[in-house]
């Protein structure tokens, strides 16, 4: 152990004992999921705790029962240790409809709100960007909570905890980030994956404190995390508590350890935590069958516990897709028979630029809801965002609700998570979808699945902005609207005009689900392409395709920049005699497929035109969901217009071969009305 | 009675092999004693005694079990 590691020699004996009987319990629960795991009683993914007892409960002793903690999937110590009920987390960690999300989770989902226990993650270090939101909502809400972060060492390596230790101690949050240092990162020691010698140095470089203690002495990892949930509380900014105990069982249950020294292994089962802390309260006059005692009312609630998660019944089929979205009704990708029109407040229009208008409803929802902030690079004034979206907003409303953020993706989703989680509206922007590859761990695994894996405990209201298309080369350019529809859990909208973008950003603040709010770049940068707005509120529902033009012979479906083009070659071929309607999805999950439906009955001919590549584009889908719907009555094959399967290039005339325009639209339309 | 089966040891894993007794038929063991060798293709393993008990074993050494299968109980007996 190293010498700088504290120590703490005296507690109270009431303290001890109470040390005493939470490390007893996390041991007992452990022993009794591996037992049977071990006996073929049940089956599940479980990892072992056994020798990190000390950490979660010195830490949570140190916490009140209101303060907030996320933790990983080695989940059994931190969550006994926080408070939850030991039959719903066997119930959970077993699959059962009992468990604390029903099932849903399993190890990597338990979440109890009500004890403070927020998310259980199974992303190695991806909690610690949500944290940091979770303390930003009781910075922003005034709750007066610190959050406590838990990983292990091996998170240590992964960029998510290093944005989001910076992130922290740039803005002073209220958070204690704590290291679990078992000594392997899952299967590698940790001499085989850094050179760092103790983690918590790391600390200095972000200019928060560090500190190291021996994670077999509650005592000691106690005073630590006194010190620095104090520290938080008063607004002195985030710790980086590490705490080292050998962790004395596989990375997961059968983990056959074939990594771990076995002289090292028997020194830390002659060093770990229970016995000394038994030996501690002993020599301190507590007698043995005193502690028998309590031992065996310890492993009769567990035993209870775990029979009772044992003999519980699974969740039934019939409920799988409760908790994908809010609401009590199935609601999945497809909007059918939920259609909700359009609301505009009484008064004048005028007339705006998509950014402009974008700024509006920004404007106009913070002024509504103080719970609505934001986040992102460059995004308070004097610049106001780089495509100006945002100003004037921070001058208005105050940094503190119109935040700067480093260059960090992954923070920026991640707090807007956490901020969620915990009571605030955050709306991120990501300042060009391309960096979509950046963050979308926290997209596709967090925001969109922890409504889910947590059985509706928590939502996720987060809207993230973001600018797809236009010509700035392979990283800058892209539309990826079919990397997010892919993922059940989010939703996705793509605005066309100032007055939609208004409206459906509107809605998608409003909304209780984590949206995408796309802004294609040609009509940001297009200062021409200006449109009326309502100048009061307007909410256009996720949902609603609006048909912008009508028309009987084609149909031409497509959303984003797009819809301009196909409107441009609707004009064209309407010389020619054809009739095109021209149908903007505006929102793809929901699809309003009704409303294709309807026009393809009519015309009985579809084309698909978007920026995205034709193969595996969003329009594959749609086409496959059309032919399955109204194969007979259609007149053509489906023909769809998209980029070409390439990235996109930089020089105009690759761009000119590699984009879809109002040509290619026409002469689809041409084709398929032949 | 506790039952004692073939554990799943990892999310692939559907059987295993119990490699060899570690105690005798009839005899008592202590929670935690090594009760059998089991083998997957992935790990193998020491499984102890779930509980106190006297064993009575049924898996014969050098048989691949389904996971799941039983292969011995243990029964308390007072005193």
């Amino acid at each position: 152990m190293n010498e700088e590691m504290r120590t703490e020699p005296e507690a109270s004996s009431a303290l001890l004992r109470r040390f005493y009987e939470t490390a007893r319990t996390i041991r007992e629960f452990d022993d009794r999921m591996r037992r049977g795991l071990a006996s073929g009683e049940f089956m599940m993914s479980y990892w072992p705790v056994e020798g990190q007892e000390a950490i979660s409960t010195g830490v949570c002793a140190a916490l009140e029962p209101d303060d907030r903690m996320v933790i990983t999937y080695r989940c059994a110590a931190d969550a006994i240790a926080k408070g939850v009920d030991l039959g719903e987390l066997a119930g959970e960690l077993l699959g059962k409809s009992t468990g604390t999300s029903g099932g849903r989770g399993g190890a990597m989902g338990i979440s109890a709100p009500d004890i403070g226990l927020l998310a259980t993650t199974g992303i190695v270090g991806a909690g610690a960007p949500i944290a940091t939101g979770v303390a930003l909502a009781a910075r922003q809400l005034g709750s007066g909570r610190v959050t406590v972060v838990s990983f292990g060492d091996g998170a240590t390596s992964i960029g998510a905890v290093h944005e989001a230790m910076n992130l922290a101690s740039l803005w002073q949050l209220p958070l204690v980030f704590l290291c679990h240092n078992n000594l392997f990162g899952e299967g590698t020691p940790v001499a085989e994956y850094t050179r760092t010698e103790r983690f918590s140095d790391r600390a200095a470089g972000y200019g928060m404190p560090g500190v190291t203690v021996d994670g077999t002495d509650p005592v000691a990892v106690h005073k630590a995390a006194k010190e620095a949930v104090a520290r938080a509380r008063r607004g002195g900014g985030p710790t980086f508590l590490e705490a080292i105990a050998f962790r004395l069982n596989g990375h997961y249950f059968g983990d056959p350890c074939t990594y771990v020294d076995a002289a090292k292994l028997e020194a830390a089962r002659g060093n770990e935590p229970i016995a000394k802390l038994r030996n501690r309260l002993v020599s301190g006059g507590v007698t043995a069958a005193d502690l028998d005692a309590l031992d065996q009312r310890i492993a009769d609630d567990v035993d209870r516990a775990v029979s009772s998660a044992v003999a519980a019944d699974m969740p039934a089929p019939e409920t799988l897709y409760a908790h994908v979205y809010g609401g009590t009704d199935r609601f999945g990708a497809v909007s059918e028979g939920k259609r909700i029109a359009t609301s505009v407040s009484a008064g004048a229009e005028s007339e705006l630029s998509l950014a402009q208008a974008v700024n509006q409803a920004l404007e106009q929802a913070m002024a509504r809801d103080d719970r609505v902030v934001l986040l992102g690079e460059d995004i308070a004034d004097p610049m106001g965002g780089l495509f100006t979206c945002t100003k004037g907003l921070s001058t208005r409303f105050g940094r503190d609700r119109v935040r700067a953020t480093p260059i960090a993706e992954e923070a920026i989703v991640g707090c807007a998570i956490g901020a969620a989680l915990d009571g605030l509206r955050p709306v991120a922007e990501l300042m060009f979808v391309d960096f979509l590859g950046v963050c979308l761990d926290q997209l596709a695994n967090h925001a969109a699945k922890l409504r889910f894996m947590t059985g509706g405990r928590v939502h996720v209201p987060i809207t993230l902005r973001s600018v797809e298309g236009a010509h700035s080369g392979p990283q800058h350019s892209q539309a990826l609207e079919a990397w997010l529809t892919h993922v059940p859990g989010l939703k996705v909208a793509v605005a066309s005009t100032p007055r939609d973008a208004k409206g459906l950003l509107t809605t998608c603040i409003e909304d209780d689900d984590p949206c995408v709010f796309i802004e294609p770049m040609q009509l940001l940068l297009a200062r021409t392409m200006r449109g009326l707005v309502p100048d009061g509120e307007i909410r256009i529902p996720l949902g609603l395709a609006d048909v912008k033009r009508d028309g009987k012979d084609v149909t031409v479906v497509s959303w984003g920049a797009v819809v301009h083009a196909a409107l441009q070659a609707a004009a064209e071929v309407a010389s020619e005699g054809i009739e095109v309607e021209v149908v903007d999805l505006r929102s793809l999950v929901p699809l309003d497929l009704e409303t294709v439906l309807a026009s393809v009955g009519k015309t009985r001919c579809l084309v698909i035109a978007h920026s995205a590549t034709t193969f595996s584009g969003f329009g594959a889908e749609i086409a496959a969901l059309v032919s399955e719907r109204c194969f007979g009555e259609l007149k053509a094959p489906v023909s769809r217009v998209g980029a070409a399967f390439t990235p996109v290039p930089r020089a105009h005339s690759l761009v000119a071969a590699h984009s879809p325009g109002a040509p290619q639209i026409a002469a689809a339309v041409r084709q398929v009305c032949r | 009675m506790t039952e004692v089966r073939i554990p799943k040891t990892g999310d692939a894993v559907e059987e295993g092999t119990l490699v060899e007794w570690l105690v005798e038929d009839g005899a008592r063991v202590e929670r935690g004693d090594p009760l059998y060798l089991l083998e997957t293709d992935k790990v193998a393993m020491q499984i102890e005694a779930p509980s106190a008990g006297v064993v009575a074993r049924i898996g014969v050494p050098g048989e691949i079990y389904p996971v799941g299968e039983l292969v011995a109980t243990i029964t308390e007996r007072p005193g």
